[in-house]
């Protein structure tokens, strides 16, 4: 997992600018979402979820693209479907790669700012295409782009007319690593400035450092909503595992399973892992555990605070 | 990027501008090197056998022969072959492709009205279509007529049954692109099946055939009489516009209702 | 593929006895069929998905249509000939036996333009050909396979109708005449049937070999079908050049290969070949006049192109994947 933190989840005491309730979807035999209820409120939110678990469908019927087979979406208030108003307040980055291939990166972005009713769409659209590092006299069309390149484009038309609320399926893709930072940093500063930002991923990575707020979506049901590490508090009937550097590991370890702390140690050079239903119990203990055997202390982690443990558990629970 | 200052703003593109970018922007990815050429080496095959024709013929043969002719060979090649296949090509990929690649996104999460979008579609399919249609038949019919006294009324008389029968054709395509994947399959099945045989199977299936409409306006305009019971112009033109306005408004409720990618 | 050690599991396993169940991947160690093993299983493949069998229904529609449209007015003369009990052909009521190709004509340049295409645009757009080059199939026993495909599903259409109505008259009672005119007549419709299937073949998949987009093997399938018909016509009837130009008429000059089988020659008797006075052309009205021979190598010829552009373009192409 990255070694960034991620940076805490915005304010969350404003309305809910995007609301489901109740919605689900199917496609012949295939039932793609089922009976999914959330809203979510400014700054940013991601939807996790593997492949195929519906994330790119749920995204559809927020923006009104296909109409739910059964439920309600509201956006800012609005079904996407029928108001035309709404439609000009949502940016989309949509899944496929499809782009008007024959225009440069400037007249594509234009064309969406003019097409959003944006006045000068020209200077928006070049202020767009530098928000996502890409050069607006760049005259080649975007079908010579790659992959990343034509992602950038996506996002520059997402974002070039101001959108309140922001829906990026997958828009990291192809990106490289300091693209996916400075792309990421951009989300959290349209989020931080009040604007709803759901960005949709499977890659774990990604979406730790999206931010701490998450959906999690799985076979089209919603699975868990929230902030992960407060989801991995939850997941009760689970140990939790903290790894803990000591000198004399065998004696320490064997004092925490006679103090019934420990439900299970497994014993290493310099480290034992233990794992313990009670994390605040063993964090009283240890210190003075540690005085009593007069062992020496390194370092005490938790190994399964992360973002994979909360998704491996919430998976393995289909 | 500021902070948005427009919650709860009403953004509208206005009817006349949605048309216009839809247009502008389609117009382009339409018309392709690939098309262009095919089709207008068809336009200039239509061109040559037209030139053979009148240049063949025989010296003691009438004007009014020779008319009949050239109105044969525009309605046989131009108005059956040309205009369907070509209006076709343009009217069911205008929309039809952008749905199937997934750019119809651009344009339909937009604050514009479905029908703006369908007429600027419709505008940017006829664009590509006219000149492939409307110059091999009349010139192709002007030439098989070899010159003679009306052959310029025929040319006149088949370029505008030939851009008419673009309009409606292309307007039924572009409604075809948005009702199923495959248009063109799908419209090459109409093209041959209905307009080419249900059309001979009696008069009611004629007259629900944009050919028997497109054909008589060519043979009133220019009043040659070849073989056949041409509608009235008025009756022509009626149901050729009828049908290029119905096909547009009923795309653009299908564009209303459709599932996009 | 056939699993030959894969172990049986019983009711009566349990967990002390040593097994493993399922080893995951393993080498194929069992019969191969070689090359008419992969030639069988592309031909079988091809004609269940150009007739959509094992598809969804919308697969179905356009190949089944070309059918209905080729059988339905046999059905219909079949149901007349029942009904109204004359020797219908004897009377000129329903038509005779080569007469009847004129109903699948329609059918035939829909088949071909809309559904053989598929056949080998959507291998090299979805990697199934370079999947099936790694078989024991080669280029050309590969595209022979298709090839076979689309002959035996057009032979549905130019020889089972007809077929049907040789059956069904002979039943009704106004079929041929005793064993050995029968025997000809199924000759005939075999022979024909295979002749029309070869040049509409070769032509339609030369077509299809020529451009990744199916729509555009489509459209040019029909504008070489249909169009040569009326160009020929206009400048043969109108123009009145050599009528050797019906050779540039797939479908009219394989019809008159047709003609030919059935031992029909001169002028159409319901072809006036100064119809341009009528403004109206007749197509092929002095076909007729061909020459046997040339009517013959004119069919050769298109066979022989169509194979040429398809395998020019196939020895050609570079697999990417």
């Amino acid at each position: 997992m990255s070694a960034i933190p991620p940076p805490p989840a915005p304010p969350t005491n404003g309305s809910a600018m995007v609301e489901v309730n109740g919605v689900s979807k199917v496609f012949g035999d295939v039932v793609a979402v089922s009976d999914v209820s959330f809203s979510v409120r400014a700054g940013v939110t991601a939807l996790l979820g593997p492949n195929g678990a519906g994330k790119s469908t749920l995204f559809r019927v927020m923006c009104g693209l296909t109409p739910p087979t059964k439920g309600t979406v509201r956006v800012l208030g609005a079904d996407a479907r029928r108001d035309r108003n709404v439609r000009g307040r949502i940016g989309l980055v949509p899944q496929q790669d499809g782009l008007f291939d024959r225009l440069s990166a400037l007249q594509f972005v234009s064309f969406a700012a003019a097409t959003e009713a944006v006045p000068d769409p020209e200077p928006a659209a070049r202020r767009a295409l530098g928000l996502v590092d890409l050069d607006a006299d760049d005259s080649r069309p975007v079908s010579g782009f790659s992959k990343g390149m034509r992602q950038r484009v996506k996002l520059a038309a997402a974002l070039v007319h101001d959108p309140e609320v922001l829906i990026l399926d997958e828009p990291l893709t192809g990106l490289d690593p300091v693209q996916r930072r400075r792309m990421i940093e951009l989300f959290h500063g349209l989020g931080d400035e009040g604007r709803c930002v759901l960005v949709s991923s499977h890659v774990l990575e990604e979406v730790a450092r999206l931010g701490s707020r998450i959906l999690m979506i799985a076979q089209g049901r919603l699975a868990a909503t929230g902030d992960y590490r407060e989801l991995r508090e939850l997941m009760d009937d689970r140990p939790h595992r903290i790894r803990i550097g000591v000198d004399r590991p065998r004696q320490f370890a064997a004092a925490l399973v006679e103090s019934g702390t420990a439900v299970g140690v497994s014993v290493g050079a310099g480290s034992i892992v233990v794992d313990t239903r009670d994390v605040d119990r063993l964090g009283r203990e240890v210190a003075p555990l540690a005085q009593r055997l007069e062992a020496r202390l390194s370092r005490v982690s938790p190994l399964d605070e992360d973002l994979e443990s909360v998704f491996r558990y919430l998976l393995e629970k289909r | 990027m500021t902070a948005p200052q427009s919650i709860g703003a009403r953004r509208n593109v206005p009817g006349i501008r949605a048309a216009v970018l839809t247009y502008r922007v389609l117009v382009r990815q339409v018309i392709t090197p690939g098309k262009l050429a095919a089709l207008g080496a068809l336009g200039a095959l239509m061109m040559l056998v037209g030139w053979l024709v009148g240049f063949t013929a025989e010296a003691e043969r009438s004007a009014a022969g020779l008319l009949r002719d050239g109105a044969g060979y525009a309605d046989g090649f131009g108005l059956i072959i040309i205009v369907p296949i070509v209006a076709l090509v343009f009217g069911s990929s205008v929309l039809g492709e952008t749905r199937e690649d997934g750019t119809l996104v651009y344009l339909w999460l937009r604050p514009m009205g479905r029908t703006p979008i369908v007429a600027g579609a419709a505008a940017a399919a006829a664009t590509a279509a006219l000149p492939l249609t409307v110059i091999p038949t009349a010139v192709g019919g002007w030439l098989a007529a070899n010159g003679v006294d009306g052959s310029a009324d025929l040319a006149l008389a088949a370029a505008a049954a030939a851009a008419l029968g673009t309009a409606a054709y292309s307007s039924l395509f572009v409604l075809l692109g948005l009702l199923v994947r495959k248009p063109i399959m799908w419209g090459l099945g109409y093209v041959l099946l209905w307009e080419g045989l249900a059309v001979g199977l009696g008069d009611f299936a004629a007259r629900l055939s944009l050919r028997g409409y497109t054909r008589s306006v060519l043979s009133r305009v220019a009043d040659v009489d070849y073989g056949f019971e041409p509608h009235t112009t008025t009756t022509s033109l009626v149901v050729l516009a009828a049908v290029s306005v119905v096909g547009l408004a009923l795309a653009a409720i299908r564009l209303n209702r459709l599932e996009v990618d | 593929m056939s699993d030959p050690v894969a172990p049986e599991v019983s009711a009566g396993d349990t967990a002390d006895t040593a097994r493993i169940i399922d080893q995951g991947y393993r080498s194929y160690d069992g019969p191969r069929t070689g090359l008419p093993g992969s030639v069988r299983s592309v031909v079988r493949y091809s004609v269940r998905h150009t007739l959509g069998l094992g598809r969804p229904a919308r697969h179905k529609i356009l190949p089944w249509l070309a059918v209905v449209i080729a059988l339905v007015p046999a059905v219909v003369f079949v149901g007349l000939a029942v009904v109204l009990n004359v020797d219908m052909i004897e009377d000129e009521i329903l038509p005779d036996y080569h007469e009847y190709y004129g109903f699948i004509t329609t059918a035939l340049f829909f088949y071909c333009g809309i559904v053989v295409p598929d056949i080998l645009v959507s291998d090299r757009r979805n990697g199934m050909l370079s999947l099936y080059l790694s078989t024991p199939l080669e280029r050309w026993s590969y595209l022979s396979s298709k090839a076979l495909s689309v002959a035996l599903t057009l032979a549905v259409l130019t020889i089972g109708p007809v077929l049907f109505l040789l059956v069904a008259y002979t039943i009704e009672g106004s079929g041929p005449d005793g064993l050995v005119e029968w025997l000809k007549i199924l000759v005939r419709i075999i022979a024909s049937g295979a002749a029309i299937s070869a040049a509409f073949t070769a032509a339609s998949l030369a077509a299809a070999s020529l451009t990744d987009r199916r729509a555009f093997a489509s459209v040019g399938v029909i504008l070489l079908l249909w169009g040569s018909q009326f160009i020929t016509a206009a400048l043969v009837e109108v123009a009145e050049l050599s009528e050797q130009i019906y050779a540039f008429d797939l479908g009219g000059i394989a019809d008159e290969f047709k003609n030919r089988i059935y031992g029909i020659e001169g002028l159409d008797p319901l072809g006036d070949p100064d119809l341009s006075e009528e403004g109206e052309f007749l197509p092929g009205a002095s076909r007729g006049l061909l020459s046997t021979r040339f009517v013959v190598a004119a069919n050769l010829a298109w066979v022989a192109l169509g194979t040429s552009v398809v395998w020019w373009r196939y020895r050609r192409l570079a697999l990417s994947r």
